[in-house]
């Protein structure tokens, strides 16, 4: 197995589980590397650390700029609609 | 109708990024990129203790602002639709106008980037492992 192949293969594996059941080299490979063990777990507690965070406020400014933003892009798609 | 939305979203949030760092509105994307070019991880350790305890929420959500500050652009954005918002690598390739090759490799260099800088800050050096095996393509892992 070459890196590149391991490394596609983490991808899958740590968006879901049961791609490790597809990939018997890889499955193989992680059951006797413990540094690659500690990747995918490292990866994963990385991931859940980030979507228990607290979303982002955004800044008034922005608000009403997006707002703006969005109202000319829909006019400009749909310039008959009256919104 | 909501891709859409998003795809309004994220092109002005670029747009105003990009801006106030005085760079060129030039497109965020590139031609095929490949796994090989990945990194390799290089602090490997176990995290010491769930971070909650570890350190005050503000201290730990800081460090996890400044390790997601520090990524590119184009990989910040890949990884904040996909594994924070997320959104599937087709949505999310819908979304940036990216093949889904190129969202799946900047995924991963957005993943291990992230790993190795919170490993660096959250990991146990006591239970430091050295990266045993590089590879040059194409080798055997044994």
């Amino acid at each position: 197995m070459t890196c590149e192949d391991m490394l596609k293969a983490l991808n899958e594996v740590i968006d879901d589980q049961s791609a490790l059941a597809l990939c018997t080299e890889f499955a193989d490979h992680l059951a006797g590397c413990n540094p690659c063990q500690l990747v995918v777990d490292n990866i994963r507690k990385t991931i859940q650390l980030y979507k228990a965070g607290e979303p982002y406020p955004m800044p008034e400014a922005f608000q009403d700029r997006f707002r703006a933003a969005l109202k000319a892009r829909w006019k400009q798609k749909f310039p008959d609609a009256t919104v | 109708m909501a891709t859409w939305v998003l795809r309004i979203a994220t092109n002005f949030a670029i747009k105003v990024l990009r801006k106030k760092r005085g760079l060129p509105m030039t497109s965020l994307d590139s031609a095929e990129e490949s796994f090989a070019d990945v990194p390799h991880p290089l602090y490997i350790a176990e995290w010491r203790e769930p971070p909650e305890s570890q350190m005050e929420r503000a201290e730990l959500r800081e460090l996890l602002d400044r390790a997601l500050a520090e990524l590119d652009d184009k990989y910040r954005i890949v990884f904040v639709l996909r594994d924070i918002e997320g959104l599937s690598t087709e949505e999310t390739a819908d979304t940036l106008g990216l093949t889904i090759s190129n969202v799946k490799v900047r995924l991963l260099r957005a993943r291990m980037q992230l790993r190795e800088k919170l490993t660096l800050e959250l990991g146990d050096d006591a239970t430091r492992v050295e990266p045993d095996h590089r590879h040059e393509s194409p080798t055997p892992v044994h």
